[in-house]
């Protein structure tokens, strides 16, 4: 997993929470990195379970919804990051299509030994999207916080359907965008 | 408050949390450091990797370009929309343009049948395999015969198509050479069948006229010799009665017409003995080798056989020389340009209508120096100033098609320079005629130019 995931995650809990509590879920944790992670490098995606797993026992916040608040702080910085990939698109259906096509094979060039999760997209309307996580490391609740996130930033009011398969790694979502 | 602020002992569990955290950035520094360095290498790789692959790229595609520019055949490179990207060298020359004036236009400015856009989209699609038959077009408008072949590129950033135009004008010459020979050489065999054929009635033909003529003559003299003999019974018997006898056979009658029928009959035999002599000659032109000819028996020849194609349009005066020297020739050759000369004619004067009367052919022979000249005059349509230069030209005709195939005067003009070292020189004057020179060689000498020469 891309350092960025965790640099951006111990910000998040440092900005949410304390400084003290970044550095109480490293120690508790117990990583092979000591957690001393870089943006650009690429660290065990164990790691990120056990860090969310101690900030959980700590912040009494369960796991899920920890990871699915990481994945809606995460696309704010990804958006403040890379505009390029934002460029032309004008709300939250026409970016979740381009993920696999575009911010993907990006990512891919910059990083080719990133290991990426698939999201297949089929439009059934205009606004209505099904969406299918594909992953061995059963993020789907990450995925849904980036989903969320992505329709805040379009200012959008979209309900979320979702059922898990695969022991979680596969995650399908229905997308049915309202008025707003 | 700054860092140097901050003051804390080593058993604080602040000092310790800070010293952990601090080593994490540490360590993090470090790692950044290493991988920063490792892509820094991989970056250096990668660049003279790319270097290297591009400069592979630059030479392959300077010997592209050598290769493109040095081929013997035009190359357009089009965008999809079906203008123009890039021509070759080749390419400029053949439709006489230059990259700059090439550049955007339409293809179909060069192939006017084939190079429209929505073709284009096709070619694009499923460019065809097989060159295509066309037309090409050069900046001044002027055409040639071309063969384009087609195929699009593959590049889905720059999507093209290439046409590849050859000019085949050398080619379509050869092959209407080719065919003219082939159409020359059944024409041939089928002369030598006829004349071969009319040789042999004409052999036939000869004897009996012969002995035809041998009787008529004999009974001429035989009736003399009977009206002879009348006469001298005449005093033998009584005037009265041998007038009741000869007269119960109209004897005045038959004594008056039957020399006259004799006469005719000698006439009539002369012009088939004649005809027959005619068609000897003709179709038995002795070998292919030159030999000492009379011109002027050559010429009465070909008026004899070809009568049947000018009696009816026009009068044909000969005024031949009787001081014409031999001339060293092929008699069957001769006989060739004087029927082609002379049908020519006779259409002319055909073209222009026979309301007014008959139409006139002159054909005069005289000797000049070094040479005899022969010119056959027509009172014809006559030939269009700007059409002069062309009328020897192979497959040049304004005759309708059928009655003339652009073949005759070609073949004229060869068999008299070329087959004979002679010259042929055309006079014309639209509306009131023409008149066509040809001079042949008596000695070795080429002779003067017919139209300089008189």
């Amino acid at each position: 997993m891309k350092g960025v995931v965790f640099t951006e995650f111990l910000d998040m809990v440092e900005s949410k929470f304390s400084t003290d509590m970044a550095d109480d879920i490293i120690d508790a944790a117990d990583l092979p990195s000591k957690g001393a992670y870089t943006a650009v490098g690429t660290y065990p995606h164990a790691e990120m379970g056990k860090l969310v797993v101690a900030l959980s026992k700590r912040s009494g916040v369960k796991a899920p919804d920890l990871l699915k608040a990481y994945g809606e702080y995460l696309f704010g910085r990804f958006h403040a990051g890379y505009p390029v990939f934002f460029e032309g698109v004008t709300d939250s259906f026409g970016f979740l299509k381009r993920i696999e096509g575009v911010v993907h094979v990006e990512v891919g060039k910059l990083y080719p030994d990133a290991e990426l999760p698939s999201f297949e997209t089929l439009e059934i309307s205009p606004d209505r999207l099904h969406m299918t996580y594909r992953s061995p490391r059963c993020l789907g609740d990450f995925a849904q916080g980036l989903m969320t996130g992505c329709f805040a930033h379009y200012r959008e009011t979209v309900a979320l359907k979702r059922s898990d398969e695969h022991e979680g790694k596969v995650v399908k979502f229905e997308l049915t965008r309202h008025a707003a | 408050m700054s860092t140097s602020d901050i003051k804390l002992e080593a058993g604080d569990p602040k000092h310790a949390r800070l010293t952990a955290r601090a080593e994490r950035e540490r360590l993090a520094r470090k790692e950044a450091e290493r991988l920063l360095d490792e892509k820094s290498r991989e970056l250096y790789q990668a660049n003279q990797a790319l270097e290297a692959v591009h400069s592979a790229e630059k030479k392959a595609a300077a010997q592209l370009r050598a290769i493109l520019e040095n081929l013997p055949i035009a190359v357009l490179i089009a965008r999809p929309d079906g203008t123009v990207r890039w021509i070759n060298e080749p390419a400029r020359g053949l439709f006489g343009t230059t990259p700059n004036l090439a550049r955007d236009r339409e293809v179909s400015a060069f192939l006017p049948h084939l190079a429209d856009a929505e073709r284009a989209e096709a070619i694009m699609s499923a460019p065809p395999s097989d060159p295509s038959a066309t037309v090409g077009r050069r900046s001044d408008g002027s055409e040639f015969p071309a063969e384009v072949s087609l195929t699009a590129t593959e590049d889905p950033s720059e999507p093209s198509v290439i046409w590849m135009v050859r000019d085949v004008t050398h080619r379509t010459l050869q092959e209407q050479r080719r065919l003219k020979l082939e159409d020359d050489l059944r024409r041939a065999q089928r002369l030598e069948s006829l004349g071969t054929m009319a040789g042999g009635i004409a052999h036939e033909l000869n004897t009996p006229i012969q002995f035809i003529i041998d009787n008529t003559n004999f009974l001429g003299d035989a009736f003399k010799d009977m009206a002879g003999a009348i006469d001298a019974l005449k005093t033998e018997v009584s005037p009265d009665k041998c007038d009741e006898i000869l007269g119960q056979f109209d004897l005045a009658y038959l004594t008056e017409e039957i020399p006259n029928a004799i006469e005719q009959s000698r006439e009539g035999l002369k012009r088939v003995a004649e005809i027959v002599l005619a068609i000897k000659r003709f179709s038995h032109p002795a070998t292919a080798a030159k030999e000492d000819n009379d011109l002027n028996q050559i010429i009465q020849t070909t008026v004899l056989v070809s009568k049947n194609q000018w009696k009816y349009v026009s009068e044909l005066d000969l005024e031949l020389a009787t001081d014409l020297p031999r001339v060293k020739s092929n008699a069957g050759e001769l006989n060739q340009v004087l029927l082609n000369l002379i049908v020519n004619a006779a259409h002319a004067i055909e073209d222009k209508g026979t309301a007014s009367g008959m139409g006139k052919i002159r054909i005069a022979t005289r000797a000049v120096p070094g040479a005899v000249e022969c010119s056959v005059s027509d009172s014809g349509v006559g030939i269009k100033p700007e059409l002069r230069d062309k009328i020897f030209d192979l497959f040049f005709t304004t005759k309708a098609p059928g009655r003339g195939t652009g073949q005759g005067l070609a073949l004229v003009h060869s068999i008299v320079t070329q087959s004979h070292g002679g010259r042929i020189a055309v006079d014309s004057e639209l509306g009131k005629g023409t008149t066509l020179t040809f001079a042949l060689p008596t000695g070795g000498d080429a002779p003067a130019n017919p139209a300089e020469g008189g």
